[in-house]
Parts: structure tokens; sequence; C-alpha cells
């Protein structure tokens, strides 16, 4: 099976800082990969680089078997590949409808002149992308909240807006920057949920975590990386018992525990 | 109790030191050849006094203005009602064709002053929807607007120059067309940049265009270019040439409303919007940023040569005058005074910055002097004060998604 996402020897530096570099790994449609590791980790410059808003030193990255290394943001999410900011980047001055909308952009025709003339065709298609998008509201849980504000949301909720509007664009990888940070425990149950979801779509998704239980609850895979470096990859039990892992990363806060 | 105070302190603090600061050049005359060094300074009081007349009941009336457009932001409407109505109104396209048949016929009634305040009012109306595309709509500041009114007005001029007999209904569509293409030109290096570099390329745009139709012999230096009568707006049948601008002025106002009301409510509207709110979520979203930059202030250039061909072809002529910063600085206001981003907001605006300075120097003729004093204090007590504009709720955009 080929992967969904897969990444080669991806290599990342700012000036002299090294940020990220020898990251290789592959995510598979209906499968969980979640990327761990220490604050600093070079965890949220990987999504960049994969996502295109930064443009790697070195390796490549490929969607489905065509490499899309450099491209723009835009390109790569043409091409399939959708993700959430880990300080939420919705569009406030829009209704949560809208939001999800956008998300439509590159999936609907581009009609010159329709919209002036508001033509059927036009019509149809305006029409088809709200029907999508309040399926997605309906999806995620936000559709008694369509014509709310999104900047009037909830914390949690705007968290699962731009999970909704990253799903509008109809990913086939889709990347979620700590999905559960800042939630409550019953926020982050049913994040889990809904991310346990989005996989039984057939989605490859990729997710930084920070919550040690949600992660191996739901990861099929695990990727540590440590000062931008993997450090380790496997099965949850393979990870949660590697000694490399354990210092760099659970070793801490396990003695903390105790 | 004490913030009102406050403010009524900070106000009239600013207008002390406004006063002070300028009271030194207002009320004294320099006498005498500085090259001989037989220099001499007198006292002028009228000057101040005059200074003083306009602008002390200027400032209370733009301070009170201000004041309760802040105390109806506050406690009025979360939805205001003018704007909610004319946004109706938008969808409605038989309610607007009444609308238009109505303002024609009102020409025949109106006076020649009327009627010339009317296709004003009309001329700026247009230009403040074209800036709005970019200002209110995608959020990038532009602040040499006029050159691109003064490039569809030129455009017209040389064309009917050169081409007696060019008709000014045609000039409509080679003002928008001459005028994107500049206007593609123009923001095709500045828009792939981040950050506000079309605000100062555009500016030094519009005083590049000003100087270059200046020296440019052909396009009448100074004096600039007198339109052939057979290429100005007419009369027709019964109809003055007067009420034949009128007209083409209003039925050009509806147009562009519609059609800009109708490109804010599509996918391109909602990419600007979301350009506007996030750049870098909106091209994670799959939108080409800059290509929507670039349509969006091709289109806004287009509509102000639209508006600079309708000026040439009702007053019949173009001077280099229509490319100042006074100009650009008046539409921003415009759009500012009324509230970016909605339609009903900036035609407000235009109106009111028209209508209220030109009736107000009729009375007064000194305020003409004090006119970009005025605008710049509107533009800052609105960016404190009610940022979003008289008429521009954000909440009003919600409710008439879709086509209806």
């Amino acid at each position: 099976m080929t992967p969904a996402l897969s990444v080669r020897d991806l290599g990342k530096s700012f000036g002299g800082l090294v940020a990220v570099q020898g990251i290789s790994m592959e995510s598979h449609p209906g499968q969980i990969l979640s990327i761990i590791g220490p604050n600093g980790a070079g965890k949220t410059t990987l999504f960049n680089c994969l996502s295109g808003i930064y443009r790697p030193d070195r390796g490549s990255v490929s969607l489905d078997g065509t490499d899309i290394t450099g491209l723009a943001p835009h390109l790569v999410a043409r091409r399939g590949l959708s993700r959430s900011f880990q300080n939420i980047r919705l569009f406030p001055e829009m209704s949560v409808l809208q939001n999800v909308m956008v998300g439509r952009f590159s999936r609907t025709p581009a009609f010159p002149l329709g919209f002036l003339l508001r033509t059927p065709a036009w019509r149809r298609s305006e029409k088809e992308a709200e029907r999508v998008s309040l399926d997605l509201l309906e999806f995620v849980g936000l559709a008694d909240r369509a014509d709310s504000w999104a900047r009037e949301l909830p914390y949690g909720l705007q968290r699962r807006l731009e999970v909704a509007r990253a799903l509008a664009t109809e990913p086939a990888v889709l990347l979620l920057d700590e999905p559960g940070a800042g939630m409550n425990p019953s926020e982050i149950a049913t994040m889990m949920r809904l991310v346990g979801s989005i996989r039984d779509r057939g989605i490859a998704l990729v997710v930084i975590e920070h919550h040690m239980r949600l992660v191996m609850e739901i990861s099929d895979r695990i990727l540590v990386l440590d000062h931008g470096e993997p450090i380790a990859e496997g099965i949850p039990s393979e990870v949660r018992s590697d000694p490399r892992v354990i210092e760099a990363y659970l070793g801490r806060s396990e003695e903390d525990h105790v | 109790m004490t913030g009102r105070s406050r403010l009524v302190r900070r106000w009239s603090a600013g207008l002390a030191g406004i006063f002070l600061l300028t009271a030194p050049f207002l009320w004294t005359k320099v006498h005498g050849d500085l090259a001989t060094g037989n220099v001499r300074l007198s006292f002028v009081p009228s000057n101040a006094l005059g200074f003083l007349s306009v602008v002390v009941p200027g400032f209370a009336i733009g301070a009170s203005l201000v004041w309760m457009a802040g105390l109806w932001g506050r406690l009025g409407p979360r939805r205001p009602l003018v704007a909610t109505a004319a946004n109706r109104l938008l969808e409605r396209p038989w309610a607007l064709l009444a609308l238009g048949a109505a303002l024609s016929c009102s020409g025949t009634l109106m006076s020649a002053k009327a009627l010339s305040l009317g296709s004003f009012v009309c001329l700026y109306m247009m230009l403040a929807l074209g800036l709005n595309v970019t200002i209110g709509f995608t959020g990038l500041l532009v602040l040499g607007y006029a050159a691109f009114y003064a490039t569809g007005a030129y455009a017209f001029a040389l064309v009917a120059k050169f081409l007696p007999g060019f008709p000014a209904w045609a000039a409509f569509p080679l003002g928008f067309c001459t005028a994107a293409a500049t206007g593609f030109l123009v923001g095709l290096p500045c828009l792939r940049l981040r950050g506000d570099y079309l605000a100062i390329v555009t500016l030094g745009f519009a005083e590049a265009f000003r100087e270059l139709v200046r020296n440019l012999p052909a396009a009448g230096g100074d004096m600039g270019l007198i339109l052939p009568d057979t290429s100005r707006i007419r009369g027709l049948g019964p109809l003055s040439a007067a009420q034949a601008a009128w007209i083409c002025g209003v039925w050009l106002v509806l147009l562009l409303s519609v059609s800009v009301h109708r490109l804010r409510h599509s996918r391109t509207g909602r990419a600007w919007i979301a350009i506007r709110e996030d750049e870098t979520a909106a091209a994670m979203m799959g939108i080409p940023v800059v290509r929507l930059k670039l349509l969006a202030f091709s289109i806004s250039a287009g509509v102000g040569g639209l508006a600079g061909a309708y000026f040439a072809g009702f007053t019949g002529f173009v001077d280099p005058s229509t490319s100042t910063f006074d100009q650009s600085v008046l539409v921003l206001s415009m759009v500012i005074l009324g509230g970016m981003g909605s339609l009903p907001g900036v035609l407000a605006g235009a109106a009111l910055l028209y209508l209220v300075p030109t009736l107000l120097r009729d009375q007064i003729p000194q305020i003409a002097d004090y006119r970009l004093f005025f605008f710049g204090s509107i533009l800052v007590a609105m960016m404190l004060l009610r940022p979003q504009g008289l008429l521009g709720s954000p909440r009003h955009k919600l409710e008439l998604e879709g086509s209806g």
C-alpha cells in the first residue's frame, strides 16, 4: 500500500539553528501517527515544512506518491493535505458556517461571471458548498452554532471548528497541531472521539499532542522527536518502553509523579 | 461619568494643543526681505479669530457626532437598521430597478445645482465602492487611489482627443479596463510581499502619475484636457445634459453596488475576507492569496477608472489635480467613516463627506482651508471610537449569506 504521506530525510535550519533534521516517516489512510517530544523539539516546524509554510532545506515530502516538497501552501492544500494550528487561526469576523465554506474554495468551480448573474449553475454550487459545510459542522457537533461568529465560540468549540474547516478541503492527510491543548478532560474526551471518527473516514492523521494518555490510546504509531531529530518510532507499547524516550521525555515526568 | 469627563478633557486638551501649535503661524505675518535680513514680524489677530471661528464650532460638531456614534456603538442596536435594510435591498433586483427609476424620474424635478451635487455624490459613491474592495474586503491599504480615478479620466480624454466622436457610454468599459490593467501592473510587484507595501507604492504611483500628465504635452500639461462636445454625456430627447449625467450616475452606482455585493457574497468574496482575517490560514484552505489580492486590487482600480471616465464625461475636462493626495485621502475617509467592508456604510460615507463640506463651504467660505484638518480628525476619531464605521457593524454580513 502506498502511504498517503511519505517524508524522507527532511531537514530545516534557521541560520545556524537546526530546527529539524533527518526526519523520515510514513502515514497511511485510516491510521493515526502521533508526533511527541519536549517543547522546542521541532514538531510545529515539521508541520510547517509539510504544509508549505516553510520550504525545507533537505529531503522530500510526497503525497500519494507525488512530490510536494517546497510547494506553496495553497497548492499543498489542493493536493490533499490540510492542517489545524497550535494557536487557533480561525477567521474571527466570519460566521462559523462561512469559516467552513472558505475551506471549500479549491473544491468549487470559479464561475467567472456566474456570480454576477446568479446563474442556476452558480446557485447550485453555492448550495452544494453550504450543504457540505453544514454536514461537516454536524460531524464535529457544531451544527447549532452555524450562524454564530467564529470569535464568539468558546475555546474548545473553536478547536473543533478548525478541524471542520480543515476537513472541508477534502484532505487525504490531516495534520492536527495539539488538538487537545488547553482543554478540560471532558473536552479532550470529545476531541478524542472526533479524531477517531476522522480516522474512520479513511483519512491519514498526523497528530502533535502532549496529553500522553490521549496519545497512547489513539495512536497507531508514534514518532518521538528530541532537539529536531527522531529518537524513536514504533507502536505505542514499544515507544513507551524505549529507554531513550524515557530519558528524553517520559522519564522526567514519571519521576515527577513518583 | 468619569470616562466621559476624561474624554471631554482629552478632546479639549487636543484642541488647545493644535491651537497653540498653529497660533504663532496664524497670528503673525512676516514683512520685509529675508535676503537683506530686514525682517519684521507683525501680529495679525484677525487670522487667529478666523481660524477659531471655523475650527471651534467645526470641532464641536465633529466631536459630538463622533461621540454619538460611539454611544450608538456601545448601546445601540447590534444590527444597525439602516445597514440591514440597505443590504436587503441589494438582494432584490426589482426593488433596485424601481429605486433607479424613481431617482431617474426625480432628476426632471431637480434644480441644476441639485443635479450637479447629485452627480458628484454618485461619482464619490463609485470611488468609495471601488476602494472598499481592497480596503474593506481584502484588508489592503491603498493610499493613492486617486491615481486610478485619474487613469480612467485621462484614458477617456486621450481617446476622445484622437478619436473624435468617441461616445461617453463606451468610455465606462474603457476607463474600467485601462485602470484595472494599470492596477494589475502596479500591484504585481508589491502584492507578492506581505505588509503595507501597496500603500506606499500606490502613494508614489499617484504622485508620479500626476507629474507625468503635467509634463506630457499630449495630456495637456497643467491645463489638462477639454473633451470635445461629442464625447461628453449629452442630453437625450427632453433630458438636459445635467439630467442625463445624474441618471447615468444613478444607474452606474446601482450597477456597481449590486456587482460588488454579489462579488462579496460569492466564493471570491469569502476568500477575500479570509485573507483579511488571516493570510496564512487562508492559504492553507487552498486560496491562492497573491492571485486573489491582485484580483481585488485590479477590480478596485477598475472601478476607480470607471468613476474617472464618468467624471470626465459629465464635467467635460480632466486636469492633473484629479490625482492628488487630497482626493485619495477624501475617498479613504469616506470608506472609513461609513464603515470598511459595509456597502451601505461606504455609500453613506461618500454622500456625507461630499455633501457636508460642500454645503458648508457655501455658508462659511473659510472652511475650505481646513478640509484636510477635518478629514484627518475624522479618521483618527473613528479609529479610536468606532473602528467599524458609522454603519459598519460586522454582524449585518451574517443574515444575508447565500443567494436568497
